[in-house]
């Protein structure tokens, strides 16, 4: 049990928000995914894929920050509400962890510009080649946008995805299952299925192009129905309904009003959602040239 | 030690994980070539899920008692059974679409249980209560990301990518690297079990004054 008694609540939110941006920095999951992906851009900057440059690599930072982040924070989160636990009577209420918590996200979120720069900058430099994934006019900021909702939104989403299981299903177990589940969705929703191409971009991970093939050339390169610029709004949205289920998860919380502004959210998230289907091309377009592979 | 093991083994996460193994490796099974990361999706879960085994929540307890630390990893190995069973069942299912490499998809599977298996009771020999939550948090995360990622593919292929053509990692290099990766499990394995260098005191050293003479 504890007791909310701090009369200086900002002062303690901000040391208690650089206390767990320090936590995030030195979590060895965290470190891992972190050198990796300073890895992998450093070789997806020096050798760019042909047909695709960086346009497809989102997923380095989607996988090794973001999905990676689900556990951090999870584990994050289970470490603070210990903290609290030992302290018995603590000055800190759980709005305000939860808060600084969510505040650690800017580790995460500066690998993930980090990459995007440099992938940006890659991209501008080696442009795929006349039959790879740029083609029939889709302009530059096309792929920056899905580059973007592919890296930088996946790395803040999947901390948040962790902040919420450490929330509302604190028991062991769970965020690793979390993960495994997370990847099992995302394959089926990322476009390589007819049936799930329409409403694919439900699902907070999804291509919007890529080598997905036609009969007789299994890798022919093409750009899929919606709106990646859209679809960023709708993520950011999605972040802002996962803090606030978080929130709601403080017995002290004023859940009325925390209610309407989630629902608020919620409606927003949806409205964006409806306008990524219905934005962006309204069919597939195919590559004319062969792949080649 | 059936009481023991039905007891101590967490064996409704295990069940979990189990079924999330069959159903992995059933989706690989039907489409191998869009769906191949899931094989090392399966073998992270199953590294994650074999170290659960060996979690001693009540280790301040436990480790008092008169027995050794092997009498209750084979135990709590009946979890192991259970995953592995439920590995070879997956891959056996599903080894038409494994490219001509199901036996080197269930060494990867048994290796990567074997290594999580050591490294838990190693780092329980060494005192530490829950090694496999600590162990799950960061394996099956990381081998989920390296199987989408498959970074460095070409000098170490540790999830080669279906058939193993062009880039995808060449299935032999992979072989040899996890079948290290399982000799050097079994060497810590076997010398965690028979207690190898477990520092002992002269018989005439009193026990620390907070310490039962048992727990030194």
């Amino acid at each position: 049990m504890t007791t909310t008694t701090n009369p200086d609540a900002g002062l303690t939110a901000g040391a208690l928000a650089r206390k767990e941006i320090v936590h995030y920095l030195r979590h060895p999951v965290f470190i891992v995914g972190a050198l990796l992906l300073a890895a992998v851009t450093w070789s997806g900057a020096t050798g760019p894929d042909k047909l695709a440059s960086t346009s497809m690599d989102g997923l380095a930072p989607g996988a090794l920050i973001g999905l990676m982040g689900i556990v951090v924070m999870a584990s994050l989160t289970k470490r603070s509400d210990r903290a609290a636990e030992a302290a018995g009577a603590v000055s800190v209420s759980q709005r305000t962890r939860t808060l600084a918590l969510a505040s650690a996200i800017v580790v995460p979120l500066t690998c993930a510009l980090a990459w995007f720069g440099s992938a940006v900058i890659t991209f501008h430099n080696h442009p795929p080649l006349p039959n790879g994934v740029q083609f029939g006019g889709v302009d530059d900021g096309f792929f920056y946008a899905t580059m973007f909702a592919q890296g930088v939104m996946a790395a803040v989403g999947g901390p948040i995805l962790g902040l919420l299981i450490g929330r509302w299903l604190p028991r062991r177990g769970v965020a690793p299952v979390a993960v495994v589940l997370m990847v099992l969705v995302t394959i089926v929703m990322q476009g390589l299925f007819e049936s799930t191409r329409p409403w694919r971009v439900v699902w907070p991970w999804t291509h919007f192009y890529g080598p997905m093939g036609v009969d007789g050339d299994s890798d022919r390169f093409v750009v899929m129905t919606g709106s990646p610029f859209l679809y960023v709004g709708y993520l950011v949205a999605l972040c802002a309904l996962g803090l606030l289920l978080a929130l709601l998860r403080d017995p002290d919380a004023d859940r009325r009003a925390l209610l309407r502004v989630t629902g608020g959210v919620a409606a927003l998230a949806l409205l964006l959602l409806v306008l990524t289907i219905l934005g962006g091309y309204d069919h597939t377009l195919v590559s004319p040239l062969s792949s080649g592979r | 030690m059936v009481r023991y093991a039905a007891r101590a083994v967490p064996w409704v996460r295990l069940g979990t994980a189990a079924l999330v193994v069959l159903v992995l490796m059933e989706v690989v099974r039907r489409w191998p070539w869009q769906m191949w990361p899931l094989e090392g999706t399966a073998v992270g879960l199953l590294a994650g899920a074999t170290a659960w085994c060996f979690d001693e929540t009540s280790a301040a307890v436990v480790d008092t008692a008169p027995r050794r630390l092997a009498w209750r990893s084979a135990a709590r190995a009946s979890g192991v059974v259970l995953l592995a069973a439920s590995w070879m069942v997956a891959v056996l299912r599903a080894r038409d679409g494994l490219f001509d490499h199901p036996g080197d998809v269930a060494l990867q599977g048994l290796v990567a249980m074997l290594a999580a298996a050591a490294y838990a009771t190693w780092r329980r020999r060494a005192g530490e209560a829950t090694p496999g939550l600590t162990l799950a948090l960061v394996v099956v995360p990381l081998l989920t990301a390296w199987a989408l990622v498959r970074p460095f593919s070409e000098a170490f292929p540790v999830f080669p990518y279906a058939d193993g053509s062009g880039d995808s990692g060449d299935w032999g290099t992979s072989r040899l690297l996890w079948a290290s990766l399982g000799a050097v499990a079994l060497v810590v394995l076997v010398s965690a079990l028979a207690e190898l260098g477990r520092r002992r005191s002269p018989p005439d050293t009193p026990a620390p004054p907070h310490l039962p003479a048992r727990a030194r």
